[in-house]
Protein backbone atom coordinates (compact mmCIF):
# COMPACT_ATOMS: atom_id res chain seq x y z
CA UNK A 1 0.00 0.00 0.00
CA UNK A 2 2.58 2.82 1.44
CA UNK A 3 6.10 2.03 0.09
CA UNK A 4 9.19 3.97 0.97
CA UNK A 5 12.41 2.46 -1.02
CA UNK A 6 16.04 4.04 -0.16
CA UNK A 7 14.85 7.88 0.76
CA UNK A 8 17.37 10.10 0.90
CA UNK A 9 16.79 13.85 2.53
CA UNK A 10 19.90 16.00 2.82
CA UNK A 11 19.84 19.64 4.70
CA UNK A 12 23.17 20.97 2.64
CA UNK A 13 25.70 18.46 3.82
CA UNK A 14 23.21 17.05 6.69
CA UNK A 15 21.71 13.87 6.27
CA UNK A 16 18.59 13.67 7.89
CA UNK A 17 17.76 10.79 6.18
CA UNK A 18 19.48 8.21 4.75
CA UNK A 19 18.28 5.29 2.84
CA UNK A 20 15.31 4.71 4.84
CA UNK A 21 13.08 1.33 3.37
CA UNK A 22 9.78 0.47 4.70
CA UNK A 23 6.34 -0.92 3.69
CA UNK A 24 2.95 -0.77 5.31
CA UNK A 25 -0.06 -3.01 4.56
CA UNK A 26 -3.35 -1.95 3.35
CA UNK A 27 -5.01 -1.69 7.22
CA UNK A 28 -2.45 -1.50 9.13
CA UNK A 29 -1.10 1.12 11.67
CA UNK A 30 2.70 1.82 11.67
CA UNK A 31 4.24 2.84 14.51
CA UNK A 32 7.39 5.27 13.63
CA UNK A 33 9.19 5.51 16.26
CA UNK A 34 12.76 7.21 17.56
CA UNK A 35 13.94 9.51 19.49
CA UNK A 36 13.97 13.51 18.30
CA UNK A 37 15.91 14.40 15.70
CA UNK A 38 16.30 11.42 14.07
CA UNK A 39 14.26 12.05 10.76
CA UNK A 40 10.42 11.63 11.45
CA UNK A 41 8.72 14.89 10.37
CA UNK A 42 11.50 15.03 7.44
CA UNK A 43 10.22 11.64 6.07
CA UNK A 44 6.30 12.47 6.59
CA UNK A 45 6.80 15.86 4.97
CA UNK A 46 8.32 14.18 2.15
CA UNK A 47 5.16 11.61 1.85
CA UNK A 48 2.85 14.54 2.59
CA UNK A 49 4.48 15.84 -0.78
CA UNK A 50 5.30 19.39 1.59
CA UNK A 51 9.32 18.40 0.47
CA UNK A 52 11.05 16.79 -2.00
CA UNK A 53 13.05 13.75 -1.42
CA UNK A 54 17.08 14.00 -2.48
CA UNK A 55 16.89 10.68 -3.63
CA UNK A 56 14.40 7.69 -3.19
CA UNK A 57 10.71 7.28 -4.03
CA UNK A 58 7.39 6.99 -2.13
CA UNK A 59 4.79 4.83 -3.57
CA UNK A 60 1.21 4.76 -2.90
CA UNK A 61 -0.54 1.12 -4.92
CA UNK A 62 3.05 1.46 -7.34
CA UNK A 63 2.22 4.55 -8.04
CA UNK A 64 5.65 7.25 -6.91
CA UNK A 65 3.95 10.42 -5.38
CA UNK A 66 7.40 12.47 -5.18
CA UNK A 67 6.40 12.81 -9.24
CA UNK A 68 2.85 13.18 -9.21
CA UNK A 69 1.60 15.77 -6.88
CA UNK A 70 -1.91 14.98 -7.41
CA UNK A 71 -1.48 11.79 -6.36
CA UNK A 72 -0.44 12.76 -3.33
CA UNK A 73 -3.49 15.03 -2.54
CA UNK A 74 -6.49 12.54 -3.75
CA UNK A 75 -4.01 9.44 -1.48
CA UNK A 76 -2.65 10.76 1.61
CA UNK A 77 -4.13 12.72 4.75
CA UNK A 78 -1.93 14.92 6.45
CA UNK A 79 -1.74 15.99 10.30
CA UNK A 80 1.72 17.25 10.94
CA UNK A 81 3.50 17.72 14.66
CA UNK A 82 2.56 21.52 15.16
CA UNK A 83 -0.13 23.11 13.40
CA UNK A 84 -2.81 26.24 13.76
CA UNK A 85 -6.12 27.52 13.06
CA UNK A 86 -8.17 31.03 12.00
CA UNK A 87 -9.48 32.73 14.62
CA UNK A 88 -13.08 33.72 13.71
CA UNK A 89 -13.60 30.74 12.11
CA UNK A 90 -16.60 28.08 13.52
CA UNK A 91 -15.97 24.52 13.41
CA UNK A 92 -18.44 23.41 10.95
CA UNK A 93 -16.71 26.66 8.40
CA UNK A 94 -13.23 25.42 9.35
CA UNK A 95 -14.64 21.90 8.07
CA UNK A 96 -16.51 23.34 4.88
CA UNK A 97 -12.75 25.59 3.96
CA UNK A 98 -10.88 22.38 3.29
CA UNK A 99 -13.78 20.44 1.82
CA UNK A 100 -13.71 24.01 -0.40
CA UNK A 101 -10.05 23.47 -1.10
CA UNK A 102 -10.56 19.57 -1.69
CA UNK A 103 -12.90 20.05 -4.25
CA UNK A 104 -15.89 18.60 -2.63
CA UNK A 105 -19.24 19.27 -3.98
CA UNK A 106 -21.09 21.62 -1.96
CA UNK A 107 -24.53 19.02 -2.11
CA UNK A 108 -21.87 16.24 -0.73
CA UNK A 109 -20.19 18.64 2.11
CA UNK A 110 -22.81 18.57 4.56
CA UNK A 111 -23.05 14.33 5.25
CA UNK A 112 -18.89 14.52 5.33
CA UNK A 113 -18.60 17.20 8.06
CA UNK A 114 -21.76 15.89 9.87
CA UNK A 115 -20.06 12.44 9.70
CA UNK A 116 -16.02 13.33 10.59
CA UNK A 117 -17.37 15.78 13.97
CA UNK A 118 -19.22 12.45 14.89
CA UNK A 119 -16.13 10.14 14.37
CA UNK A 120 -14.27 12.73 16.09
CA UNK A 121 -16.75 13.31 18.72
CA UNK A 122 -16.57 17.36 18.17
CA UNK A 123 -20.60 17.07 16.46
CA UNK A 124 -21.80 19.62 20.03
CA UNK A 125 -19.07 22.38 18.86
CA UNK A 126 -20.08 22.79 15.34
CA UNK A 127 -21.06 26.41 16.45
CA UNK A 128 -18.22 27.32 18.41
CA UNK A 129 -14.94 28.94 17.20
CA UNK A 130 -12.41 27.00 16.33
CA UNK A 131 -9.90 29.14 18.67
CA UNK A 132 -11.56 28.10 21.76
CA UNK A 133 -11.32 24.87 21.52
CA UNK A 134 -9.27 22.67 23.75
CA UNK A 135 -5.88 21.20 22.35
CA UNK A 136 -7.25 18.07 22.10
CA UNK A 137 -10.12 19.14 20.36
CA UNK A 138 -8.42 21.12 17.91
CA UNK A 139 -6.02 18.21 17.56
CA UNK A 140 -9.33 16.12 16.83
CA UNK A 141 -10.77 18.78 14.44
CA UNK A 142 -7.53 18.56 12.67
CA UNK A 143 -7.69 14.87 12.46
CA UNK A 144 -11.13 15.07 11.26
CA UNK A 145 -10.14 17.74 8.85
CA UNK A 146 -7.34 15.35 7.39
CA UNK A 147 -10.20 13.03 6.72
CA UNK A 148 -12.27 14.99 4.37
CA UNK A 149 -11.20 13.13 1.02
CA UNK A 150 -11.80 10.57 2.42
CA UNK A 151 -7.91 9.59 1.76
CA UNK A 152 -6.76 5.79 1.57
CA UNK A 153 -2.95 6.73 3.79
CA UNK A 154 -3.23 8.52 6.88
CA UNK A 155 -0.09 10.27 8.34
CA UNK A 156 0.12 11.43 11.84
CA UNK A 157 3.07 13.40 12.81
CA UNK A 158 3.20 12.84 16.76
CA UNK A 159 -0.81 13.18 17.27
CA UNK A 160 -0.47 12.34 21.00
CA UNK A 161 2.19 14.98 22.19
CA UNK A 162 0.82 17.40 24.22
CA UNK A 163 -2.26 16.00 25.18
CA UNK A 164 -3.39 14.86 28.47
CA UNK A 165 -4.08 10.92 28.96
CA UNK A 166 -7.88 11.18 28.45
CA UNK A 167 -6.99 13.03 25.38
CA UNK A 168 -4.61 10.28 24.28
CA UNK A 169 -7.42 7.32 24.92
CA UNK A 170 -9.42 9.67 22.84
CA UNK A 171 -7.34 9.66 20.14
CA UNK A 172 -6.70 5.95 20.40
CA UNK A 173 -10.53 5.16 20.13
CA UNK A 174 -10.73 7.37 16.83
CA UNK A 175 -7.30 5.59 15.51
CA UNK A 176 -9.10 1.94 15.90
CA UNK A 177 -11.97 3.52 14.27
CA UNK A 178 -10.40 4.60 11.38
CA UNK A 179 -8.28 1.29 11.29
CA UNK A 180 -11.50 -0.72 11.35
CA UNK A 181 -12.68 1.27 7.73
CA UNK A 182 -9.85 -0.10 6.28
CA UNK A 183 -7.18 3.29 6.34
CA UNK A 184 -3.44 2.72 6.34
CA UNK A 185 -1.75 4.49 9.18
CA UNK A 186 1.20 5.65 9.59
CA UNK A 187 2.03 7.55 13.16
CA UNK A 188 4.89 8.87 14.79
CA UNK A 189 6.15 9.35 17.92
CA UNK A 190 8.91 9.35 20.31
CA UNK A 191 7.30 7.48 22.53
CA UNK A 192 7.49 3.76 22.63
CA UNK A 193 4.43 2.80 25.11
CA UNK A 194 1.71 5.33 23.05
CA UNK A 195 2.62 3.11 20.47
CA UNK A 196 3.05 -0.72 21.18
CA UNK A 197 -0.94 -0.76 22.20
CA UNK A 198 -2.09 0.67 19.45
CA UNK A 199 0.27 -0.11 16.57
CA UNK A 200 0.12 -3.34 14.11
CA UNK A 201 3.53 -3.43 12.79
CA UNK A 202 6.32 -1.21 14.59
CA UNK A 203 9.71 0.30 12.73
CA UNK A 204 12.13 1.94 15.04
CA UNK A 205 14.23 4.85 12.91
CA UNK A 206 17.54 6.41 14.64
CA UNK A 207 19.86 8.50 12.76
CA UNK A 208 18.25 8.71 9.16
CA UNK A 209 17.96 4.70 9.36
CA UNK A 210 15.47 2.24 10.00
CA UNK A 211 17.03 -0.14 12.73
CA UNK A 212 13.75 -2.83 13.03
CA UNK A 213 10.93 -2.95 11.76
CA UNK A 214 8.59 -5.37 12.74
CA UNK A 215 5.06 -6.76 14.37
CA UNK A 216 5.35 -5.66 18.28
CA UNK A 217 6.41 -9.19 18.90
CA UNK A 218 8.60 -9.79 16.65
CA UNK A 219 10.62 -6.67 17.48
CA UNK A 220 10.93 -7.90 21.08
CA UNK A 221 11.63 -11.37 19.87
CA UNK A 222 14.72 -9.93 17.64
CA UNK A 223 15.93 -7.59 19.82
CA UNK A 224 16.14 -10.45 22.92
CA UNK A 225 15.70 -14.10 23.26
CA UNK A 226 16.15 -13.70 27.07
CA UNK A 227 13.43 -13.87 29.84
CA UNK A 228 13.69 -11.13 32.07
CA UNK A 229 13.12 -11.98 35.97
CA UNK A 230 12.41 -9.79 39.17
CA UNK A 231 13.03 -11.12 42.02
CA UNK A 232 12.07 -9.29 45.57
CA UNK A 233 13.82 -10.35 48.75
CA UNK A 234 13.39 -9.26 51.96
CA UNK A 235 17.03 -10.73 53.46
CA UNK A 236 20.00 -11.30 51.64
CA UNK A 237 20.62 -9.15 49.33
CA UNK A 238 24.07 -9.27 48.73
CA UNK A 239 23.82 -13.52 48.90
CA UNK A 240 21.31 -13.12 45.89
CA UNK A 241 23.14 -10.98 43.79
CA UNK A 242 26.37 -12.69 44.13
CA UNK A 243 24.52 -16.20 43.22
CA UNK A 244 22.82 -14.92 40.35
CA UNK A 245 26.23 -13.65 39.04
CA UNK A 246 27.60 -17.22 39.08
CA UNK A 247 25.14 -18.39 37.09
CA UNK A 248 26.01 -18.60 33.68
CA UNK A 249 22.79 -18.93 32.56
CA UNK A 250 21.98 -15.25 34.20
CA UNK A 251 23.03 -11.92 32.59
CA UNK A 252 22.34 -8.42 33.46
CA UNK A 253 21.42 -8.69 36.86
CA UNK A 254 20.80 -4.63 38.04
CA UNK A 255 19.92 -4.22 41.36
CA UNK A 256 16.98 -1.75 41.97
CA UNK A 257 15.63 -0.37 45.30
CA UNK A 258 13.23 -2.91 45.66
CA UNK A 259 13.87 -5.63 43.97
CA UNK A 260 16.52 -7.26 41.41
CA UNK A 261 16.31 -7.78 37.82
CA UNK A 262 18.03 -10.36 35.57
CA UNK A 263 18.09 -11.77 31.91
CA UNK A 264 17.85 -15.21 32.12
CA UNK A 265 18.71 -17.93 28.89
CA UNK A 266 17.26 -21.25 29.60
CA UNK A 267 13.72 -23.30 30.33
CA UNK A 268 11.59 -23.63 33.12
CA UNK A 269 14.17 -25.85 35.05
CA UNK A 270 16.66 -23.47 34.40
CA UNK A 271 14.44 -21.01 36.18
CA UNK A 272 13.04 -23.30 39.18
CA UNK A 273 17.08 -24.36 39.92
CA UNK A 274 17.57 -20.30 40.28
CA UNK A 275 15.14 -20.26 42.61
CA UNK A 276 15.90 -23.58 44.66
CA UNK A 277 19.92 -22.18 44.92
CA UNK A 278 18.65 -18.90 46.39
CA UNK A 279 16.48 -20.38 48.87
CA UNK A 280 18.82 -22.91 49.81
CA UNK A 281 21.25 -19.99 50.77
CA UNK A 282 18.82 -18.64 52.96
CA UNK A 283 17.80 -15.75 50.93
CA UNK A 284 14.49 -14.77 52.14
CA UNK A 285 12.62 -14.14 48.80
CA UNK A 286 9.29 -13.09 48.57
CA UNK A 287 8.31 -12.80 45.02
CA UNK A 288 10.12 -13.90 41.68
CA UNK A 289 8.15 -13.86 38.81
CA UNK A 290 9.15 -12.85 35.12
CA UNK A 291 8.44 -9.45 34.15
CA UNK A 292 6.80 -8.27 31.10
CA UNK A 293 9.36 -7.06 28.84
CA UNK A 294 7.63 -3.80 26.73
CA UNK A 295 8.88 -2.52 23.70
CA UNK A 296 10.67 0.44 25.67
CA UNK A 297 13.24 -2.66 27.11
CA UNK A 298 13.83 -3.23 23.19
CA UNK A 299 13.97 0.37 22.08
CA UNK A 300 16.48 1.42 24.55
CA UNK A 301 18.63 -2.14 23.71
CA UNK A 302 18.32 -1.28 20.11
CA UNK A 303 19.39 2.72 20.66
CA UNK A 304 22.16 1.22 23.12
CA UNK A 305 23.48 -1.05 20.52
CA UNK A 306 23.74 1.41 17.72
CA UNK A 307 25.94 3.53 19.78
CA UNK A 308 27.95 0.65 20.72
CA UNK A 309 28.61 -0.20 17.10
CA UNK A 310 29.76 3.78 16.28
CA UNK A 311 32.27 3.74 19.44
CA UNK B 1 -19.33 24.79 -16.11
CA UNK B 2 -20.37 25.80 -12.47
CA UNK B 3 -18.91 28.91 -11.25
CA UNK B 4 -17.37 28.70 -7.96
CA UNK B 5 -15.88 30.83 -5.61
CA UNK B 6 -12.00 30.48 -4.66
CA UNK B 7 -12.39 28.91 -1.28
CA UNK B 8 -9.07 30.77 -0.02
CA UNK B 9 -11.24 34.36 -0.87
CA UNK B 10 -14.56 32.86 0.56
CA UNK B 11 -12.58 31.74 4.26
CA UNK B 12 -10.46 35.43 4.31
CA UNK B 13 -13.93 37.09 3.26
CA UNK B 14 -15.54 35.89 6.18
CA UNK B 15 -13.00 36.09 8.70
CA UNK B 16 -11.87 39.76 8.03
CA UNK B 17 -15.66 40.71 7.95
CA UNK B 18 -15.79 38.85 11.39
CA UNK B 19 -12.92 40.89 13.20
CA UNK B 20 -13.36 44.10 14.12
CA UNK B 21 -10.44 45.43 12.23
CA UNK B 22 -12.86 45.71 9.17
CA UNK B 23 -15.37 48.30 9.95
CA UNK B 24 -12.81 50.01 12.50
CA UNK B 25 -10.87 50.59 8.71
CA UNK B 26 -13.88 51.72 6.87
CA UNK B 27 -14.96 54.05 9.27
CA UNK B 28 -11.52 55.69 9.75
CA UNK B 29 -10.96 55.53 5.95
CA UNK B 30 -14.59 57.26 5.63
CA UNK B 31 -13.40 59.93 7.74
CA UNK B 32 -10.10 61.04 6.54
CA UNK B 33 -11.96 61.42 3.24
CA UNK B 34 -14.87 63.87 4.77
CA UNK B 35 -12.15 65.44 6.73
CA UNK B 36 -10.21 66.16 3.82
CA UNK B 37 -13.79 67.87 1.66
CA UNK B 38 -14.39 69.87 5.36
CA UNK B 39 -10.83 71.09 4.92
CA UNK B 40 -11.42 72.26 1.76
CA UNK B 41 -14.09 74.56 2.42
CA UNK B 42 -13.02 75.71 6.04
CA UNK B 43 -9.97 76.76 4.28
CA UNK B 44 -11.89 78.57 1.36
CA UNK B 45 -13.87 80.01 4.24
CA UNK B 46 -10.99 81.88 6.10
CA UNK B 47 -9.62 83.15 2.99
CA UNK B 48 -12.56 84.63 2.64
CA UNK B 49 -13.73 83.73 -0.44
CA UNK B 50 -17.67 83.53 -0.96
CA UNK B 51 -18.50 81.62 -3.99
CA UNK B 52 -21.07 79.07 -3.69
CA UNK B 53 -20.97 78.24 -7.31
CA UNK B 54 -17.75 78.19 -8.79
CA UNK B 55 -17.20 75.18 -11.31
CA UNK B 56 -13.35 75.41 -10.60
CA UNK B 57 -14.40 73.96 -6.76
CA UNK B 58 -15.85 71.37 -7.91
CA UNK B 59 -12.45 70.07 -10.26
CA UNK B 60 -10.63 71.03 -7.35
CA UNK B 61 -11.81 68.86 -4.66
CA UNK B 62 -12.31 65.82 -7.46
CA UNK B 63 -8.64 66.28 -8.04
CA UNK B 64 -7.62 66.34 -4.57
CA UNK B 65 -10.34 63.37 -3.77
CA UNK B 66 -8.43 61.15 -6.47
CA UNK B 67 -5.14 61.81 -4.92
CA UNK B 68 -5.91 60.95 -1.77
CA UNK B 69 -7.81 58.26 -2.10
CA UNK B 70 -4.78 56.43 -4.12
CA UNK B 71 -2.60 57.81 -1.89
CA UNK B 72 -4.49 56.29 1.40
CA UNK B 73 -5.16 53.11 -0.51
CA UNK B 74 -1.89 52.67 -0.98
CA UNK B 75 -0.46 53.08 2.44
CA UNK B 76 -3.71 50.64 3.28
CA UNK B 77 -2.85 47.98 1.02
CA UNK B 78 0.13 46.83 2.10
CA UNK B 79 -1.82 46.07 5.58
CA UNK B 80 -4.18 43.68 3.94
CA UNK B 81 -1.73 41.73 1.83
CA UNK B 82 1.78 41.75 3.60
CA UNK B 83 0.71 38.92 6.00
CA UNK B 84 -1.02 36.71 3.46
CA UNK B 85 0.81 34.46 3.27
CA UNK B 86 3.70 34.41 6.23
CA UNK B 87 0.57 35.29 8.53
CA UNK B 88 -0.14 31.21 7.41
CA UNK B 89 3.37 30.42 7.79
CA UNK B 90 3.46 32.24 11.36
CA UNK B 91 -0.11 30.70 12.21
CA UNK B 92 0.90 26.88 10.84
CA UNK B 93 -1.77 26.84 8.62
CA UNK B 94 -0.08 27.28 5.05
CA UNK B 95 1.48 23.29 5.33
CA UNK B 96 -2.45 22.25 5.56
CA UNK B 97 -3.66 24.76 2.85
CA UNK B 98 -0.81 23.45 0.65
CA UNK B 99 -1.74 19.76 1.38
CA UNK B 100 -5.66 20.27 -0.20
CA UNK B 101 -6.17 19.92 -4.01
CA UNK B 102 -5.65 23.91 -4.19
CA UNK B 103 -2.82 25.01 -6.47
CA UNK B 104 -0.49 27.84 -5.01
CA UNK B 105 -1.54 29.94 -7.87
CA UNK B 106 -5.42 29.54 -6.34
CA UNK B 107 -4.22 30.26 -2.83
CA UNK B 108 -1.80 33.25 -4.24
CA UNK B 109 -5.04 34.42 -6.42
CA UNK B 110 -7.40 33.80 -3.00
CA UNK B 111 -5.42 36.22 -1.22
CA UNK B 112 -5.08 38.80 -3.66
CA UNK B 113 -9.16 38.76 -4.45
CA UNK B 114 -9.65 38.71 -1.19
CA UNK B 115 -7.35 41.73 -0.17
CA UNK B 116 -9.14 43.71 -3.52
CA UNK B 117 -12.74 42.93 -2.41
CA UNK B 118 -12.01 44.92 0.46
CA UNK B 119 -10.31 47.91 -1.39
CA UNK B 120 -13.48 47.69 -3.87
CA UNK B 121 -15.51 47.73 -0.33
CA UNK B 122 -13.66 51.09 0.26
CA UNK B 123 -13.87 52.49 -2.92
CA UNK B 124 -17.56 51.88 -2.86
CA UNK B 125 -17.77 53.51 0.93
CA UNK B 126 -16.13 56.60 -0.88
CA UNK B 127 -18.45 57.28 -3.69
CA UNK B 128 -20.90 59.12 -1.31
CA UNK B 129 -18.04 61.19 -0.58
CA UNK B 130 -16.88 61.73 -4.23
CA UNK B 131 -20.49 62.58 -5.42
CA UNK B 132 -20.38 65.89 -3.78
CA UNK B 133 -18.75 66.80 -7.45
CA UNK B 134 -21.75 66.02 -9.01
CA UNK B 135 -23.65 68.94 -6.96
CA UNK B 136 -21.14 71.43 -8.80
CA UNK B 137 -21.26 69.89 -12.31
CA UNK B 138 -18.31 69.50 -14.59
CA UNK B 139 -17.39 65.46 -14.00
CA UNK B 140 -19.20 62.79 -14.85
CA UNK B 141 -20.06 59.70 -13.43
CA UNK B 142 -18.11 57.67 -16.20
CA UNK B 143 -14.83 59.84 -15.27
CA UNK B 144 -15.15 58.94 -11.57
CA UNK B 145 -15.72 55.38 -13.00
CA UNK B 146 -12.19 55.69 -14.72
CA UNK B 147 -10.57 57.02 -12.12
CA UNK B 148 -12.04 54.07 -9.63
CA UNK B 149 -10.81 51.43 -11.99
CA UNK B 150 -7.27 53.16 -12.37
CA UNK B 151 -7.02 52.96 -8.66
CA UNK B 152 -8.13 49.58 -8.33
CA UNK B 153 -5.50 48.57 -11.42
CA UNK B 154 -2.92 50.42 -9.11
CA UNK B 155 -4.42 48.19 -5.55
CA UNK B 156 -3.66 45.10 -8.32
CA UNK B 157 0.00 46.11 -8.13
CA UNK B 158 0.57 47.09 -5.07
CA UNK B 159 -1.38 44.36 -3.69
CA UNK B 160 0.61 41.71 -5.72
CA UNK B 161 4.09 43.23 -4.10
CA UNK B 162 2.84 42.88 -0.49
CA UNK B 163 2.07 39.43 -1.69
CA UNK B 164 4.96 38.47 -3.20
CA UNK B 165 7.41 39.75 -0.18
CA UNK B 166 4.82 37.60 2.19
CA UNK B 167 6.09 34.33 0.18
CA UNK B 168 9.21 35.80 0.17
CA UNK B 169 9.70 36.42 3.63
CA UNK B 170 9.26 34.22 6.26
CA UNK B 171 8.06 36.79 8.55
CA UNK B 172 5.34 39.26 8.75
CA UNK B 173 7.21 41.98 9.90
CA UNK B 174 9.99 41.61 7.57
CA UNK B 175 7.50 41.77 4.74
CA UNK B 176 5.73 44.57 5.72
CA UNK B 177 8.89 46.58 6.08
CA UNK B 178 10.07 45.44 2.52
CA UNK B 179 6.78 46.29 0.58
CA UNK B 180 6.55 49.60 2.10
CA UNK B 181 10.16 50.61 1.11
CA UNK B 182 9.54 49.42 -1.81
CA UNK B 183 6.28 51.60 -2.38
CA UNK B 184 8.01 54.42 -0.81
CA UNK B 185 10.77 54.18 -4.43
CA UNK B 186 7.93 53.86 -6.41
CA UNK B 187 6.24 56.80 -5.59
CA UNK B 188 9.05 59.40 -4.58
CA UNK B 189 12.03 57.50 -5.34
CA UNK B 190 10.99 57.95 -8.97
CA UNK B 191 10.35 61.05 -9.33
CA UNK B 192 13.20 61.99 -6.84
CA UNK B 193 15.48 59.99 -8.83
CA UNK B 194 14.18 61.26 -12.34
CA UNK B 195 14.97 65.06 -10.75
CA UNK B 196 18.16 64.05 -9.80
CA UNK B 197 19.35 62.08 -13.04
CA UNK B 198 17.80 65.43 -14.96
CA UNK B 199 19.76 67.66 -13.48
CA UNK B 200 22.88 65.96 -13.15
CA UNK B 201 22.89 65.35 -17.22
CA UNK B 202 21.87 68.76 -17.64
CA UNK B 203 25.15 69.95 -16.18
CA UNK B 204 27.49 67.26 -16.94
CA UNK B 205 26.04 66.80 -21.08
CA UNK B 206 24.29 70.28 -21.04
CA UNK B 207 20.73 69.01 -22.18
CA UNK B 208 17.38 67.11 -20.28
CA UNK B 209 16.23 63.63 -20.71
CA UNK B 210 14.43 63.16 -24.13
CA UNK B 211 10.80 63.48 -24.19
CA UNK B 212 11.07 59.11 -24.09
CA UNK B 213 13.09 58.88 -21.36
CA UNK B 214 11.42 60.96 -19.14
CA UNK B 215 8.40 59.41 -20.33
CA UNK B 216 9.20 56.11 -19.39
CA UNK B 217 10.49 56.86 -16.40
CA UNK B 218 7.92 59.13 -14.07
CA UNK B 219 5.23 56.88 -16.13
CA UNK B 220 5.81 53.91 -13.67
CA UNK B 221 4.56 56.50 -10.67
CA UNK B 222 0.81 55.77 -9.87
CA UNK B 223 0.37 59.24 -8.88
CA UNK B 224 1.90 60.73 -12.37
CA UNK B 225 -0.59 58.14 -13.88
CA UNK B 226 -3.42 59.14 -12.59
CA UNK B 227 -2.25 62.97 -12.65
CA UNK B 228 -2.75 62.19 -16.26
CA UNK B 229 -5.96 61.12 -16.24
CA UNK B 230 -7.22 63.65 -14.11
CA UNK B 231 -5.62 66.54 -16.42
CA UNK B 232 -7.41 64.91 -19.69
CA UNK B 233 -10.94 64.77 -17.55
CA UNK B 234 -10.56 68.24 -16.30
CA UNK B 235 -8.69 69.91 -18.75
CA UNK B 236 -6.71 71.83 -16.10
CA UNK B 237 -4.04 71.58 -14.05
CA UNK B 238 -1.04 70.30 -16.93
CA UNK B 239 1.62 69.69 -14.38
CA UNK B 240 1.93 66.15 -15.26
CA UNK B 241 1.97 66.85 -19.20
CA UNK B 242 4.16 69.71 -18.31
CA UNK B 243 6.98 68.18 -16.70
CA UNK B 244 6.83 65.57 -19.46
CA UNK B 245 7.08 68.51 -21.90
CA UNK B 246 9.08 71.11 -20.31
CA UNK B 247 12.25 70.26 -21.55
CA UNK B 248 11.63 67.80 -24.55
CA UNK B 249 10.84 69.47 -28.04
CA UNK B 250 8.69 67.51 -30.86
CA UNK B 251 6.46 66.09 -28.32
CA UNK B 252 3.47 64.12 -29.60
CA UNK B 253 -0.08 65.24 -29.04
CA UNK B 254 -1.43 62.33 -28.04
CA UNK B 255 0.90 62.49 -24.60
CA UNK B 256 -2.02 63.07 -22.26
CA UNK B 257 -2.94 59.99 -22.74
CA UNK B 258 0.50 58.46 -22.66
CA UNK B 259 1.43 58.05 -18.90
CA UNK B 260 -1.28 56.49 -17.39
CA UNK B 261 -1.79 54.12 -20.47
CA UNK B 262 1.40 53.19 -19.60
CA UNK B 263 1.53 52.93 -15.88
CA UNK B 264 -1.76 50.58 -16.06
CA UNK B 265 0.37 48.55 -18.59
CA UNK B 266 3.00 48.56 -15.97
CA UNK B 267 1.02 47.68 -12.96
CA UNK B 268 -0.62 44.40 -15.17
CA UNK B 269 2.45 42.71 -16.51
CA UNK B 270 4.41 43.49 -13.02
CA UNK B 271 1.21 42.30 -11.20
CA UNK B 272 1.56 39.18 -12.82
CA UNK B 273 5.02 38.32 -12.89
CA UNK B 274 4.87 38.88 -8.90
CA UNK B 275 2.07 36.50 -8.44
CA UNK B 276 3.45 33.69 -10.73
CA UNK B 277 6.66 34.18 -8.83
CA UNK B 278 4.64 34.33 -5.33
CA UNK B 279 2.91 30.95 -6.55
CA UNK B 280 6.56 29.32 -7.36
CA UNK B 281 7.98 30.48 -3.79
CA UNK B 282 5.40 28.70 -1.78
CA UNK B 283 5.05 25.77 -3.96
CA UNK B 284 4.93 22.74 -1.81
CA UNK B 285 7.73 20.00 -2.45
CA UNK B 286 9.82 22.74 -4.16
CA UNK B 287 12.67 22.26 -2.05
N1 LIG C 1 14.67 22.64 7.33
C1 LIG C 1 15.73 22.06 7.92
N2 LIG C 1 16.99 22.47 7.65
C2 LIG C 1 18.05 21.88 8.21
N3 LIG C 1 17.99 20.86 9.07
C3 LIG C 1 16.78 20.39 9.38
C4 LIG C 1 15.59 20.96 8.82
N4 LIG C 1 14.53 20.28 9.30
C5 LIG C 1 15.03 19.34 10.14
N5 LIG C 1 16.37 19.40 10.18
C6 LIG C 1 17.25 18.50 10.94
O1 LIG C 1 17.05 17.19 10.47
C7 LIG C 1 17.02 16.27 11.54
C8 LIG C 1 15.74 15.50 11.54
O2 LIG C 1 14.68 16.34 11.91
P1 LIG C 1 13.18 15.86 12.01
O3 LIG C 1 12.82 15.16 10.75
O4 LIG C 1 12.36 17.01 12.40
O5 LIG C 1 13.28 14.82 13.21
P2 LIG C 1 12.14 14.20 14.15
O6 LIG C 1 10.82 14.52 13.57
O7 LIG C 1 12.44 12.74 14.15
O8 LIG C 1 12.33 14.78 15.50
C9 LIG C 1 17.24 17.08 12.81
O9 LIG C 1 18.58 16.96 13.20
C10 LIG C 1 16.91 18.49 12.41
O10 LIG C 1 17.71 19.40 13.13
MG1 LIG D 1 9.26 15.55 14.53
Amino acid sequence: MLMIENLVKKYGKFTAVNELSFEIPKGHIFGFVGPNGVGKTTTIKIIAGLMKPTAGRVLIEGDDITKNRRKVREKVGYMPDFFGVYDNLKVDEYMDFYCAANRIDVSGRKKIIADLLELVDLSQKRESYVDSLSRGMKQRLCLARSLVHDPAVLILDEPASGLDPRARIEMKEILKALQSMGKTILISSHILPELSELSTSIGIIENGKMVVTGSVQDIMLQTSNKRLLKIEVIDGVETAIKILKEQPAVSEVIRNIDNIEFGIEGDGHTVSDILTELVKNNVKVIYFGERQKNLEDAFMRITKGEEANEA
Amino acid sequence: MKLSVNPVLEKEAKIKMRSWRAPALLSVYLLFLSGLVILYFVSRNLDGYYSNFDPRTALNIYTMLSFFQLGLLIFIIPGLTSAAISGERERQTLDLLLCTRLSSWSVVIGKLTASLSHVMLLIAASIPVFSIVFLYGGISPLDVISVFLFQIVTAFLVGSIGIFFSSLFKRTAVATIVTYTVLLMLVVGTIAGYVFYAVTRHRLLGWYPSFWESLSILSVNPFIGLGALLEKQTGHFGFVSEMLRRHSTNVPHYIEDLPWMINIGFNIVLSVVLLLLSAWLIKPGRR
